[in-house]
């Protein structure tokens, strides 16, 4: 073994320079090959988010002059009352979606772990099979569940003496059969991560708490979970973010309705820029999600890198 | 060796960055092309909505293509994505649409926003509408839907209206006349309400709710503005008119306060409900007897009135976008769909296709398939169409909001106007 220390100066120089022009080389190839996702995500990420941000400051309608109002979309949006609903039902839909998902999918993939693997396997592929339908299938698909003539829904609560469900035509339930519909398309999801996860956990862990005489509980508060935190804080930022940015679904099955008791954010900013063209105001919507999004899961993004110890 | 790694690592950055430009800038968005013996060295583009007639329509641009050598490709996407894009294409003139189709509710923020060719000098013109086109025999009503300060800006094409459908046989059985009042709706509703079912209302909220409240208003003398055009939603017949609307949400079948048209359409075409209101468009389907349980037993009336029977005209017309890079070619091809001979072909293909032309709505060939149409004159002698001005849809979409708030959580009516009031008075 040689170290350049071990070689006189006359030698040592030509092979560090040699060595600092490969690293610059390797840089170089580095950058080129960086280059095209980073054309790509300035074209399609970055200016588009400029663009939104500026047009936020302006009164601006398609096909007309903007009008610099500087913060007024924004004082306009904490003033609508129709914008604070949608805020506060993105809210409600986000917590409730996302732990009903987490509980839910995690709960499973630790039940299937605990079953003989060909039966877990049959059971995981059935469990994910929601997971390819596309969010608007998903929501037509739905909405005939929750018709209160021919659906699935309304004939299971019929036959429990339940006759009085308002489903998705009353704004009390409305939302909750949304967060129903969301939970079964999502949770396929967070199994099969959690699934995933689950095997790397070492077996010796589960064999030890079992000569300890651990209860199921104990086992999965004091080894399971504390061992999936970095795979279930990776599944609270995408589920969670997937579910504030929330479309789709609440497009197909109730367009926002009844009485606005399901309009979200996205939903919202929908409407102002292609039914109302008032395109400065839905920009100024989007840059609320986008804000809200950075503060309740921005800490997640920064700590999902951290060595697992840090948590 | 180092050297030509580096050289074929930059070219295949070169390479995936230029592909990935190419990509970006490409326009094209595929879709159906007209094939049928091409011989222009131009094909004329024609956004419209993919719904119903999207089928028929294409039939009629093969039939264009065939008769004058000109290639046209119609690009047909849902309802709900077709303003954005039209808005879109328009906005950032990528000259993508030759033709655009469009209701009137939609006209007045395209005008506004300088989209639009005027088409008034055109339809004068013979070289380009041809020698029999006729355009005295498009209904007025229609020209002056697409007319904005003495400028004509879309050719009106097709008409639909929503009315009430009720089947004739079970009404009849049960002892009771075609409901005309309100009164009559709301007795008759309240009985089939206590059988078990109830009237189909497209009460979902959505545009249809707030169109059915315009017909209401009309039927009941008033309108959303008064005399001057300020908004007026608190006068005593507005909330008269939306106290109607609660009143018979109360006796509709279980599940109306989430229906739109087409779900409405479906319960009268699956005989669920004896009756309903949906839109002229969807008629067809429920007198299909392959698809209908009740094809020929059905009836058609103007929606119940308090004072007079009242219509909406909900239209569409063909205009012409001011990036089109082939605006005559673009005319030539309008003026050829609301021709007398191509409305009648369509007609005949599709009996719910109501036109703006009188000669092809007299026509009684056409008439015997389309049991509707004596309903739609009925409702046209006191038609008014939604506010037209660009703010309208603000003021819609607001009050369907709250129309769905009374049929649903049984708001108050007069304190949901005051509030649609307040918000949106200063607009108008």
């Amino acid at each position: 073994m040689t170290r350049t220390s071990d070689i006189g100066p006359s030698v040592a120089g030509p092979i560090h320079r040699r060595r600092h022009s490969y690293a610059q080389k390797e840089q170089r190839l580095a950058i080129y090959l960086i280059l095209p996702a980073a054309v790509a995500i300035t074209l399609v990420m970055i200016l588009p988010l400029v663009f939104a941000l500026v047009a936020s400051f302006f009164q601006y309608s398609l096909g007309q002059q903007p009008v610099f109002i500087f913060l007024g979309n924004y004082i306009q949006f904490f003033q609508d009352s129709t914008a604070l609903r949608a805020l506060l039902n993105t809210a409600i839909f986000t917590v409730l979606s996302l732990s009903l998902c987490i509980a839910i999918g995690v709960g499973i993939s630790v039940l299937l772990k605990s079953l003989a693997p060909r039966q877990g396997n049959v059971l995981r592929a059935i469990f994910a099979m929601p997971i390819l339908i596309s969010p608007i299938i998903a929501s037509l698909i739905w909405r005939y569940m929750y018709d209160p003539t021919y659906g699935l829904v309304y004939f299971v609560l019929n036959g429990l003496g339940i006759h009085d469900f308002g489903g998705l035509t009353s704004s009390s339930t409305a939302l909750i059969c949304i967060v129903i519909t969301d939970v079964w398309h999502a949770t396929p999801f967070i199994i099969l991560v959690s699934s995933a996860g689950l095997t790397v956990i070492p077996e010796e862990l589960y064999e030890a708490a079992r000569i300890d005489g651990a209860n199921a509980a104990r086992t999965l508060f004091n080894i399971t979970l504390p061992l999936l935190t970095k795979v279930l804080v990776i599944l609270v930022l995408i589920r969670g973010t997937d579910a504030f940015r929330v479309f789709d679904l609440i497009y197909g099955l109730t367009g926002g309705g009844p009485a606005n008791s399901t309009t979200s954010l996205s939903i919202f900013a929908y409407q102002q820029a292609y039914e109302n063209n008032q395109m400065g105001y839905a920009m100024a919507a989007s840059v609320v999600t986008l804000i809200a999004l950075i503060v309740l899961f921005g800490p997640l993004m920064r700590n999902s890198a951290r060595p697992a110890n840090d948590f | 060796m180092r050297k030509t790694r580096g050289t074929v690592a930059a070219g295949i950055a070169a390479a995936l960055t230029l592909a990935l430009l190419a990509a970006c800038s490409s326009t094209n968005t595929g879709g159906a092309t007209s094939t049928t013996k091409p011989q222009s060295d131009f094909t004329l583009t024609v956004s419209r909505w993919s719904g119903p007639q999207a089928d028929e329509q294409q039939k009629l641009l093969d039939q264009y293509t065939k008769e004058t050598g000109v290639k046209v490709r119609m690009d047909a996407i849902d309802y709900a994505s077709l303003q954005p894009k039209q808005t879109l294409n328009m906005n950032t003139k990528t000259g993508q649409y030759d033709l655009v189709y469009m209701p009137e509710a939609w006209v007045g923020q395209y005008v506004k926003s300088n989209f639009l060719v005027d088409l008034s000098k055109y339809v004068k013109d013979e070289s380009l509408t041809g020698k029999n086109w006729d355009f005295a025999d498009i209904q007025k009503s229609g020209i002056d839907t697409y007319t904005v300060n003495g400028k004509l800006y879309g050719l009106p094409y097709f008409v639909q209206m929503p009315l009430l459908v009720y089947n004739k046989t079970q009404l009849k059985k049960d002892g009771f006349a075609v409901p005309q009042t309100w009164s009559d709706i709301l007795t008759v509703a309240h009985f089939y309400k206590s059988q078990g079912t109830g009237i189909a209302l497209p009460f979902r909220q959505g545009t249809a709710i707030s169109n059915v409240l315009a017909v209401l208003l009309a039927g009941n003398g008033t309108g959303f503005f008064d005399e001057s055009g300020k908004l007026d939603l608190t006068n005593p017949s507005v909330v008269q008119a939306v106290q109607f609307i609660q009143d018979v949400s109360k006796d509709g079948l279980q599940g109306s306060n989430g229906w739109h048209w087409d779900e409405v359409a479906k319960a009268l075409t699956f005989g669920q409900a004896p009756l309903g209101i949906t839109t002229t468009g969807l008629f067809s389907q429920i007198e299909n007897p392959t698809q209908s349980k009740v094809a020929g037993q059905m009836g058609y009336a103007p929606i119940p009135y308090n004072k007079k029977a009242a219509g909406l005209i909900q239209s569409w017309a063909w205009g012409i976008p001011k990036d089109s890079k082939h605006a005559k070619a673009a005319f030539q091809l309008a003026a050829w769909l609301t021709s007398k001979s191509a409305q009648t072909a369509f007609a005949k293909m599709d009996p719910s296709f109501v036109t703006f032309r009188q000669s092809v709505d007299d026509d009684k060939s056409l008439a015997a398939n389309a049991p509707w149409l004596p309903a739609i004159k009925e409702a046209l002698t006191n038609g008014v169409t939604l506010p037209l001005q660009p703010a309208a849809s603000q003021l819609l979409t607001d009050l369907s909001a709250g129309l769905s708030g009374v049929v649903t959580n049984g708001d108050d009516p007069k304190a949901m106007l005051q509030k649609v009031q307040q918000a949106d008075a200063s607009k108008f």
